[in-house]
Formats: structure tokens, C-alpha cells, sequence
């Protein structure tokens, strides 16, 4: 018998892998032949040998950094609208598969998502939110007597160059305006800010934050699966953007967006049963000045769970929603939200506007810095489109309002009308990249209001500190008071401990709820009737409610999904 | 596996600290593998993120039909080829080690065998190095790792009787170039 077969077997004897039948033939042969054993003893000495080996370590735990990467590269895969979705991924999940997912917070970084560039600039104040703004703000209908703040977005309809101040006027002389739509569904899908003050304001602003993220680390999620539907390729959004924002114009607004904050109407009816639109930083801790470490979209600077200087927390719910132009002419996403009692009700005094969202793709690159106006390109570039018409809308609602949204949401686009596509937050990182704390700026200028102006003026930006000026309004200085309407009734405020429990059990009940609720029926959204949305609304025991930020991108409304798909390889919308 | 599986079905979740457990559960393993299949301690590290990062991503696509250490091996010895094309010769385990100053663990070293048993490891690992790659994937996945032949089909994909095959010829080798190793190994344990 040759060597070679014998040895294999041997070898393979060695590791008890052979058939009976092999076995039983080693065995003979180990029996009758000395080399076989001799052979035998070297092969399990080198085994030993091997297996002696000291083991190496890693030193270090990786899965911080494997669950960051594994975030970056999300977000840099994630297909936009105008690509085509891997094979690989999983088709466009449910609404209430997507609830279930954003109901559970994610421990990850994905709000360091950066990935590259700046798109929306979101300035919340927290601390001011009980005070008077002359902004549309959005509301909840639920809440019956202390109506939660929402958010409201606007389009500048006349970009002026460096009117910030200007800008401020016409947002309270817009406010009675608003007011006159009427209080329920009103301002929620104001046109993206065209103005070059808007933005160059937000550049402004976000200089002051200094807190440069531009594309410095992307945030992703962990939960990668797509939402509820796959999102359609938009035919030339740059072109529909210049459709939608001639149509949407809505006055004069100029902010593009504002969404309200919350923090404070939390507090102040923090079991409101009815959902509050808020467009409001998550306070984790429930502190209002606690901000350190808080992680919020955009930031890339920190590593690992807390970050700084973005807007949206880790666990803060996002889902993007493409949509058409036409349907934010016609409130399409008011509508959705009021479906299920979630209503954005203009002239909230109380509630100070929170957000203004921008692009700076259309900003006057000259004012910013080299490498914000490079960034700003290249991702402008990377996407085929900006994102100029981008709203954000915080909603606070119960699980069982936020699932009939996004029900609804997911059926609309399924019918291919206003919504082209509906996504979770796994995408929305391309989306939103620059989002930046804009509270912590407010503080800060509160604190060192001299410090900042000299650093305002070191930097030849006299200009932003319009924007403390404008915040300064909110504070009811009396040339405010004169262009704004005064706030109804003072309103309670809790101590933010209180709010912060009370957020927290919140929280937590939603998700007991959702939970509970997720074995049952879906909810469907023609079920929401009248008189359950008046349940919503008006429920005098506090429901747990959830808090979503959904992005509103404005997509061209010509081009149907389903041609937009075709034309450029993507995937078809489900 | 149950364990993996619960793990795995809450990072799918939304739970990413799930998928932070596996990482640190078979890290180490992982990582100790692939130095010796990388030959460079640098190239296992990035291997090993890389390997998890990938599952972390495509984690959607893990069926469960295989244990997920296996599935995260495929994609690690998949990742290991590519990177190896795109880097040097593979340098070795000892020398890395040496001017990296990575030790790997070992208790029993003594002042008086330390020296010998350094200049062992660094034959064995010079040998090791020295095989083909197919066969050192091989030869490491079931010497070192202690994979029994079918994990190691399942993770090289490769039918079984050339996982046994191929680990013969690698003990073959390796039993060539160490006799003298070995033989000395012996010698102290007699003495």
C-alpha cells in the first residue's frame, strides 16, 4: 500500500474523522505496521504542538468600533432614490415593522451620520419653547387645554439677501397669518427654504455651534432594513425642486421649516393622550440643560454612544418620506396626521419654534467655508439631487397614533400618489446630515452672549448673531411683543425631573404598548375615525407616547415611481 | 447556538448591543485564527473588524443553517483572501509579533524555556507561514481552532474529503519542517 493514503487516513484517525469501515482498516494497520505508529505519534506530536500555541488576543473590545463602521457603511450604502436597491436587501418592510424597529431605541452611533454633507440645519431652543414665537407652530390637536407644540414649516418665498433680521419679521407677521388657517392641520409642510438669508443664517448659526460636523462620521442605525417602501427614484429632482418650491411657496415664510419643540410641552402635559407634534430634542435624561453627551444627529465627532453637537438622539425614531410637491401643497402629511388626531395647529405662543431647516446647497457659497462648500457639493453630487425641500416633523403621539401614520403613509404609497416612499431611519442619515444642535448654541450665547458676538466678529460674521437677536424676540422683548401675539396662558411647567420621569414611563409604555399591541391586528388607517381621533385627542388618561422625527423630502411630483424606477435603474417601489 | 441565535434575532431587532455581545464573544477567537492564517497580526485585526462589520450588515441574510461562527468565518476567510492579495508577502506570525510587539498569551513560559520555547514558536510559525495558503486555512481551522472537518468544508467551502486531504499534506509539511522542533520537544519531555 502506498504512503499517502495512509498517512491521510492516520491523519484523519488522528481527528476522529474516519468512517467505521476506515476505522477499522487503520486500526488493522496501526496493528501490524510499527512505521504507521511512529508516523501516528509524530502526527499527534505536531498536533499538540500546534495546539500549544499560545493564543493571540485582540487587546481590546472591537465591538464598538465594528458597530460603528458597520453604521458608516450602512449609511454609505444605503441606496437613495435615485439607486437601486441591492437584490440582497430585504424589500421594503411594514409600517408596523418599521414601528417596531424605531420603538427600540438603538444603543449604536448612528447619530454621528454624517456621512458627508450638510443638508438640513435644524435649530431647536429648548429652554424657550414656553415662550412666544412669532412662528407657525405646530400643534396637537389631542392636547385639549395645554396643546402640545408641534412643528410647522415654511418657504421663503423671497430669498433677501443677509435679511435675517428681516427674515424674523416676516416669520411673526406670518404667524397671524398662519393663524388664520385655522388651528388644526396647519403649517406642516411649509416649502424648503429658499432664501440665501435662510441659509446663510443656518451657515451662521451653525458656525457659532462650531460644531463643524460636516461629513465627519455617519451615523447609521443598526436596523438597516428599508421601511415601509422601497424609495422611488425621483426623475431630476433638482428640476422638481425648482417646481415644488415655486408651488409651494406658502406666504412668505421664510424659514423652510419649523418644527416645534417639545422638550418643554412634554413637561408641561406630559401625559397628554393626544399626540403633540414637538418638534423637540429628546432629552434623555429629562433635563433641559442636559445636553452633554447627548448624542444627536450629524455630530461626527464622538465615538460610541454619546455624541454631541447633532440634533437627533440615537434613539430618536426617523423616518424619511419622499414626497411630492403637490403633496405638500396640499398639507398630504397634515392630513396623514390628523387621520389618526395628530393635528399641527398654528399660533402656539406658548411653544417657541424650533426648527429651521435648510439646505446650503443654495446658499451663497461664498459664505461658507471652503470645505463646507466642497462637502456640500460632493454630496450634492453623490445623490443626484439636495436637499433643499427637506421638513422635519417631530411628532410625539402614542404607538397606536404613530403605527396608523405610518399605515397610512405606507398605503399612500402604495397608491403612488403624494408619497413616492417611505423609509426608516437606516436611510435617513444621507438625508440628514448636518443637523445641528442649535440649543446648545442658544445656551451658550445666553451665557456669553459678549463672547460670542466677538467671535462672531472674528470671524467677519456679524451676521449670525442676528440670530441671537431673533432668539432674543422669543424672550418678549417689546418690540417683540408688538409683532407677536402674546401667549395665551402661561402654562404650567413641571420640574424637568418630573418631566423627566414622566418621559421616561412614557417611553417605556409605549413600548409595553407597542408590544402588546404588535400581536394584535394592525391599525388600520381607515379605521381612524373621527371619534378615534377624538379619543386621542381627548383622552384624560396620559397615554405613553413615542417620539418620530420624519423627514419630509420634496421629490418631483411629475414622474410617477413606477416610471421614475424605470428610467433610472431603481428598484421599484413596493 | 441558542444563545447566537437570541443574540442575532435582537440585533435584527434593533438591539445592536446584541450584535456588540457576538463581537466580543468570538473576537478573540477570530482573531487568533486569523493570525496565523494572515500570518500578520495588523491584517487579522482589520480582518476580524471587517468580518464583523460585514455580518453586521448582511446579518439579514444569515439563515441560521449553519452556526453563526461558521457563517462569520466564511465571510472572515473570504475577506483574508481579498486582503492578502492586496498586501505583501505574508510575513511571519514571529516576526510580526516581534516588531509589533503583540505576545500572545502563554502562562507556562518560564525564565529558563522561555528563550527555547520562543525560538520554537517562532520555527512553527515560520512553517506555518510557509504552507500554501489552502492548506494553512486548513491546517490552523482544525489545529488551531479545533473545527471538526465538516465546519471547515462549511467555512472554505470545499467538500470534506479535501479539507482531510489538504490537512494531511499540511501536517505532512509541516511534520517535515519541524521534525527537528519537534524532536527537540521531545527530548525535553523525556528529560
Amino acid at each position: 500500500m502506498n504512503d499517502k493514503p495512509n498517512t491521510e487516513l492516520l491523519s484523519a484517525y488522528l481527528d476522529g474523522e474516519l468512517t467505521a469501515a476506515e476505522q477499522a482498516e487503520v486500526e488493522q494497520l496501526l496493528a501490524a505496521t510499527p512505521a504507521a505508529r511512529q508516523l501516528l505519534d509524530e502526527l499527534r506530536e505536531l498536533s499538540s504542538t500546534l495546539q500549544d500555541l499560545p493564543a493571540y488576543t485582540v487587546g481590546e473590545d472591537l465591538s464598538e468600533r465594528v458597530l460603528r463602521m458597520a453604521e458608516r457603511q450602512i449609511l454609505s450604502d444605503s441606496p437613495t432614490p435615485a439607486e437601486p436597491r441591492p437584490c440582497s436587501e430585504p424589500a421594503p418592510t411594514s409600517a408596523r415593522s418599521i414601528f417596531r424597529r424605531l420603538l427600540r431605541p438603538r444603543t449604536l452611533v448612528w447619530p454621528a451620520a454624517a456621512v458627508a454633507v450638510a443638508v438640513v440645519f435644524i435649530m431647536i431652543d429648548r429652554e424657550e419653547l414656553d415662550r412666544p414665537a412669532g412662528r407657525q407652530v405646530a400643534t396637537t390637536e389631542g392636547a385639549s387645554e395645554e396643546p402640545e407644540p408641534s412643528s410647522s414649516l415654511r418657504a421663503p418665498k423671497e430669498p433677501t439677501e443677509e435679511a435675517m433680521p428681516a427674515a424674523d419679521e416676516e416669520l411673526a407677521l406670518e404667524k397671524p397669518a398662519e393663524a388664520e388657517r385655522g388651528t388644526a392641520a396647519t403649517s406642516k409642510t411649509g416649502p424648503p427654504a429658499r432664501d440665501a438669508d435662510l441659509a446663510s443664517e443656518e451657515a451662521e448659526r451653525a458656525d457659532r455651534l462650531e460644531s463643524r460636523t460636516m461629513p465627519e462620521k455617519p451615523a447609521a442605525m443598526p436596523g438597516t432594513e428599508p421601511a415601509a417602501a422601497a424609495p422611488a427614484a425621483p426623475k431630476e429632482r433638482n428640476e422638481m425642486r425648482a417646481k415644488v418650491g415655486g408651488g409651494i411657496g406658502m406666504k412668505k415664510a421664510k424659514m423652510p421649516q419649523k418644527s416645534e419643540s417639545t422638550a418643554r410641552a412634554a413637561k408641561d402635559s406630559p401625559g397628554r393622550g393626544g399626540l403633540a407634534l414637538k418638534g423637540s430634542l429628546p432629552r434623555p435624561n429629562g433635563k433641559d440643560d442636559d445636553r452633554g453627551g447627548q448624542s444627536f444627529f450629524g455630530n461626527g465627532r464622538a465615538a460610541g454612544k454619546e455624541i454631541r453637537g447633532g440634533l437627533v438622539h440615537p434613539a430618536e425614531n426617523v423616518v424619511v418620506i419622499d414626497l411630492s410637491g403637490e403633496a405638500v401643497r396640499k398639507k398630504a402629511f397634515e392630513q396623514v396626521l390628523s387621520g389618526v388626531g395628530i393635528d399641527f395647529e398654528d399660533d402656539r405662543p406658548e411653544r417657541s419654534l424650533v426648527v429651521a431647516g435648510r439646505t446650503l446647497a443654495r446658499t451663497e457659497l461664498g459664505r461658507l467655508r471652503k470645505k463646507e462648500a466642497k462637502d456640500l457639493a460632493q454630496a450634492k453630487q453623490r445623490r443626484g439631487y439636495d436637499s433643499e425641500e427637506t421638513y422635519l416633523v417631530w411628532v410625539e403621539a402614542t404607538p397606536a397614533q404613530i403605527e396608523a401614520t405610518l399605515a397610512d403613509l405606507a398605503q399612500r404609497v402604495e397608491q403612488a400618489g403624494e408619497f413616492v416612499s417611505v423609509w426608516d431611519k437606516a436611510t435617513a442619515g444621507a438625508e440628514v446630515q448636518q443637523v445641528r444642535d442649535p440649543t446648545e448654541t442658544f445656551r451658550r450665547s445666553r451665557q456669553s452672549r459678549e463672547a460670542l458676538e466677538a467671535e462672531s466678529l472674528r470671524r467677519g460674521r456679524a451676521f449670525r448673531f442676528q440670530f441671537e437677536e431673533k432668539f432674543k424676540t422669543q424672550e418678549r422683548t417689546p418690540a417683540e411683543q408688538t409683532a407677536e401675539p402674546q401667549p395665551p396662558a402661561d402654562q404650567p411647567q413641571q420640574p424637568p425631573a418630573d418631566v423627566a420621569q414622566a418621559e421616561n414611563a412614557q417611553s417605556q409604555r409605549a413600548a409595553e404598548e407597542f408590544d402588546a399591541a404588535a400581536d394584535g391586528p394592525a391599525v388600520q388607517p381607515e379605521a381612524m375615525t373621527q371619534g378615534q381621533s377624538a379619543k386621542y385627542a381627548q383622552s384624560s388618561q396620559p397615554a405613553p407616547t413615542q417620539r418620530v422625527l420624519f423627514v419630509l423630502r420634496v421629490v418631483e411630483s411629475a414622474v410617477p415611481a413606477a416610471a421614475a424606477a424605470a428610467e433610472e435603474p431603481g428598484p421599484a417601489k413596493q | 447556538m441558542n444563545d447566537d441565535a437570541q443574540l442575532i434575532d435582537q440585533a435584527l431587532a434593533g438591539h445592536s448591543a446584541a450584535f456588540g455581545q457576538l463581537v466580543r464573544k468570538y473576537q478573540d477567537r477570530l482573531y487568533n485564527t486569523l493570525v496565523h492564517v494572515t500570518g500578520n497580526a495588523e491584517d487579522a485585526k482589520d480582518v476580524v473588524q471587517d468580518a464583523f462589520v460585514q455580518a453586521f450588515v448582511k446579518l439579514e441574510t444569515f439563515k441560521h443553517a449553519s452556526a453563526f461562527y461558521t457563517w462569520l468565518y466564511r465571510i472572515a476567510f473570504n475577506l483574508a483572501v481579498t486582503h492578502r492579495r492586496r498586501r505583501r508577502p505574508v510575513v511571519s506570525v514571529e516576526h510580526v509579533r516581534e516588531t509589533s510587539g503583540i505576545e500572545p498569551i502563554d502562562h507556562r513560559d518560564t525564565p529558563d524555556e522561555a528563550a527555547q520555547r520562543k525560538e520554537r514558536r517562532r520555527q512553527v510559525h515560520e512553517a506555518i507561514a510557509r504552507l500554501s495558503e489552502a492548506n494553512r486555512a486548513v491546517l490552523v481551522l482544525r489545529e488551531i481552532d479545533g473545527c471538526p472537518y465538516e465546519t471547515i468544508a462549511d467555512i472554505l467551502d470545499l467538500p470534506v474529503g479535501t479539507v482531510r486531504s489538504r490537512l494531511n499534506r499540511g501536517r505532512l509539511q509541516l511534520r517535515e519542517e519541524l521534525k527537528e522542533t519537534l524532536t527537540i520537544d521531545d527530548d525535553e519531555r523525556v528529560s
